[in-house]
């Protein structure tokens, strides 16, 4: 047993870091909200460039290659910077759907080049039962990825297509004509739904990641009563907490990404289920506690300390709810017993 | 990332899963600590013997030569076993190991990891907790021997212990860190006395140790003189640690019980219910991982640093929230008889959680090592 990251997937973390710091410092995340879509697509297509896209897609199917860790360390570093990219939808979720529920294999190319692809879900950001009416993580012209009812991912163009107003302005949801979708839940599509887990909790650990660091630089500048506020302990101890939260989202994430991959279904699964539903409450803690460290500036538009606490709320959300996986483990431990 | 055992491991667990199915006494734990303390040590003389003690330390003080990572699948078993609580002591060999002389090795640490004799750590003063610097017992050279004269307070396992890794005032002029030595101190030597303190929930788990005019040999001394405070750092990031001190295993069998509970009910669990079951699954998968990711730390050759104090954060998180939930589940169903029926013993082991965030340096103290530490945070002034 090895729990480290590789010295690849260190300079995959760098790459991306810097990747975002560059476009990012010239027009901020907030930006995209009004840009008719201009940020997004410079920065998707950059990682597209670096081949960082297809990374869960084989490479006999036009891919990277590469492995869900490797995916983990991107979605992190782009939670990092807020970076208002598809990639958990996209590069995650949907490609895990195509490619471990049997989908067709034109789309994953198409993907891995760069077309979107939405993953479909339902009404409350679960998976479908009967029909699928959400595109998560949508973008202008994506294509839809669903389970169909005979098990089996499909593709769609999604007609009708009406964008939500929903809490984050930088990951868009868009209500599309219903999708028959399937109950069938067989071993590929729960290892997707797994991936898709592991995904969102490494998105949601860069959000709060980040959210730590903004807090602790300006607990180092902001002075009051004469001293830097990060030197009053009801100010450290914030920070410290926040510390715990992210450093654990790191640990049950990784660990994720690993078994999610590679473990049995039943133990991919339950780690998965456990990151996600830690990253998920521990970023929307870390991003409601990293406001309050900055003090009024948090709560304005001038700051995105929001776009983080909005990211946060959505990805804890998607993928069958922040309960889901809660259900799943609950339903574990009882078997066992 | 490669989370799978690789050949010796795979070899080391099946060997172990096969012990245990053999080896776990199907009485149960009793909740007395009088009566938990016997069954606990001879559960941990009978694991010793049988080889699953010491994995990682090295085979002439008695360990097992293997590595961490044999330690992550030993606790990850006990646990799935439902194996009995381990002395939560482990960690006291440490220091003795990194900063012992060859003599003492050879003499201290076979009986230690064999449970044969009894160590405790003599670290907290009535006026000096979280500020172990303030520590005034004073320990003084003469002929041959140390004097030591003080109170030691919060001694875990101070009743049942044969030997206390202490720490003394040797240099009443240096700064506080830097005046400091850590001593062996036999129990039985004239002049110690040792009171029990009975806890909130009836346990004489911890102890108050009286030194007055206590000779031991000069040889007694672990380490250099004045270097006593960096041994203590080293024993407090090895006792934060969820490994070293077999909580994994104890937690999970936590978890076991309070989902046997919950179906052995006449009604299904509530949404509410399995929410709070999932939230303690969780958690326990991520202290699962977060020590296997700390233990590969540690095996790339890094001792524990100030990051254990996350470790001990996150476990007394786990611990305190499972304790809590066990007595939530138990006052809140509807099956007759549940309050007189048991919630006694959750209580007793609820009381005890709120003890996770005060010993081995207090939550508030490890949120300041994390603050100043690790996030570089400016001092503080208080």
């Amino acid at each position: 047993m090895h729990f480290a990251l590789s010295e690849d997937q260190r300079i995959l973390q760098r790459t991306t870091d810097e990747v975002c710091a560059e476009l990012l410092a010239e027009s901020p995340a907030a930006d995209a909200r009004a840009d008719g879509g201009a940020l997004r697509a410079r920065l998707w297509s950059k990682l597209v460039e670096l081949d960082l896209v297809g990374l869960l897609v084989p490479e006999h199917q036009g891919g990277a290659g590469g492995s869900l860790t490797d995916a983990c360390v991107v979605a992190e570093a782009l939670g990092r910077h807020i970076a208002p990219v598809p990639y958990v939808g996209t590069a995650i979720a949907a490609a895990a759907l195509l490619r471990y529920a049997d989908g067709p294999e034109e789309p994953l190319a198409r993907l891995c080049g760069g077309d979107a692809y939405s993953v479909l879900l339902d009404e409350r950001l679960g998976h479908p039962v009967d029909t699928a009416t959400v595109a998560f993580d949508w973008v202008d012209g994506a294509r839809g990825v669903a389970l169909s009812p005979d098990g089996r991912a499909t593709v769609h163009e999604l007609a009708d297509a009406d964008p939500i107003i929903d809490v984050d302005p930088l990951h868009r949801l868009c209500r599309v004509r219903a999708v028959p979708s399937g109950a069938a839940f067989g071993e590929g599509a729960r290892r997707a739904r797994a991936v898709a887990w592991t995904g969102a909790a490494a998105l949601l650990t860069g959000l709060a990641d980040g959210a730590l660091r903004q807090a602790v630089d300006y607990a180092r500048q902001r002075e009051q009563y004469d001293r830097p506020i990060g030197s009053f302990q009801a100010v450290q101890h914030l920070c410290a907490d926040m510390l715990v939260d992210v450093e654990t989202s790191r640990s049950i994430t990784y660990g994720a990404s690993w078994a999610a991959e590679h473990a049995p279904i039943d133990e991919a699964e339950r780690v998965a289920a456990g990151a996600k539903a830690h990253a998920g409450a521990a970023a929307v803690r870390v991003c409601e506690t990293g406001i309050q460290v900055l003090g009024g500036i948090g709560v304005t538009q001038e700051h995105d300390a929001h776009l983080r606490l909005r990211g946060a709320h959505l990805h804890h959300a998607a993928f069958g709810n922040s309960d889901a996986p809660l259900m799943l483990l609950a339903g574990r431990v009882l078997e066992k017993v | 990332m490669d989370l799978r055992d690789s050949p010796e491991e795979a070899g080391f667990r099946g060997r172990l899963c096969a012990w245990l199915k053999e080896n776990v006494p199907a009485d149960p734990e009793p909740a007395v600590l009088a009566e938990r303390w016997p069954y606990m040590r001879a559960f941990q003389q009978h694991l010793y013997r049988g080889g699953w003690v010491a994995l990682s330390y090295p085979e002439q003080v008695g360990g097992q030569g293997l590595g961490p990572m044999e330690e992550a699948i030993l606790s990850e078993e006990l646990g799935r076993a439902g194996a009995p609580t381990l002395l939560p002591l482990g960690h006291l060999g440490r220091p003795l190991l990194s900063h012992g002389t060859d003599e003492q090795r050879r003499r201290y640490l076979p009986p230690l990891l064999a449970s044969e004799e009894i160590w405790c750590q003599g670290f907290s003063e009535p006026q000096a907790g979280s500020d172990l610097a303030a520590l005034r017992t004073r320990a003084v050279r003469a002929d041959g021997v140390w004097v030591l004269d003080g109170h030691k307070t919060w001694t875990s396992y101070g009743a049942f212990a044969d030997f206390c890794l202490l720490l003394a005032r040797t240099d009443p002029d240096a700064v506080r860190h830097r005046g400091i030595s850590a001593f062996i101190v036999p129990l039985d030597a004239p002049g110690v006395t040792v009171r029990p303190i009975v806890l909130a929930n009836g346990d004489e788990e911890f102890a108050e140790i009286f030194l007055d005019d206590v000779r031991i040999p000069a040889a007694n001394i672990l380490g250099r003189p004045n270097d006593g405070w960096r041994i203590a750092m080293d024993v407090v990031n090895y006792e934060r640690g969820a490994v070293e001190t077999g909580y994994l295993p104890k937690f999970e069998r936590y978890l076991s019980e309070i989902a046997a509970f919950v179906k052995a009910q006449p009604a299904a669990p509530d949404r509410a219910t399995l929410r709070a079951l999932g939230e303690a699954a969780a958690a326990l998968e991520v202290l699962r991982m977060h020590c296997l990711r700390t233990l590969s730390d540690r095996v790339s050759g890094a001792p524990p640093g100030p990051e254990s104090s996350i470790d001990k954060l996150l476990m007394t998180a786990v611990e305190q929230r499972l304790t809590a939930l066990s007595l939530s589940l138990l006052t809140d169903t509807d099956a007759p008889g549940n309050a007189a029926s048991g919630r006694a013993e959750w209580f007793d082991r609820y009381l005890y959680g709120r003890a996770g965030s005060i010993y081995g340096g207090s939550a508030q103290i490890q949120r300041n090592i994390l603050a100043e530490r690790l996030l570089g945070l400016p001092r503080s002034a208080g």
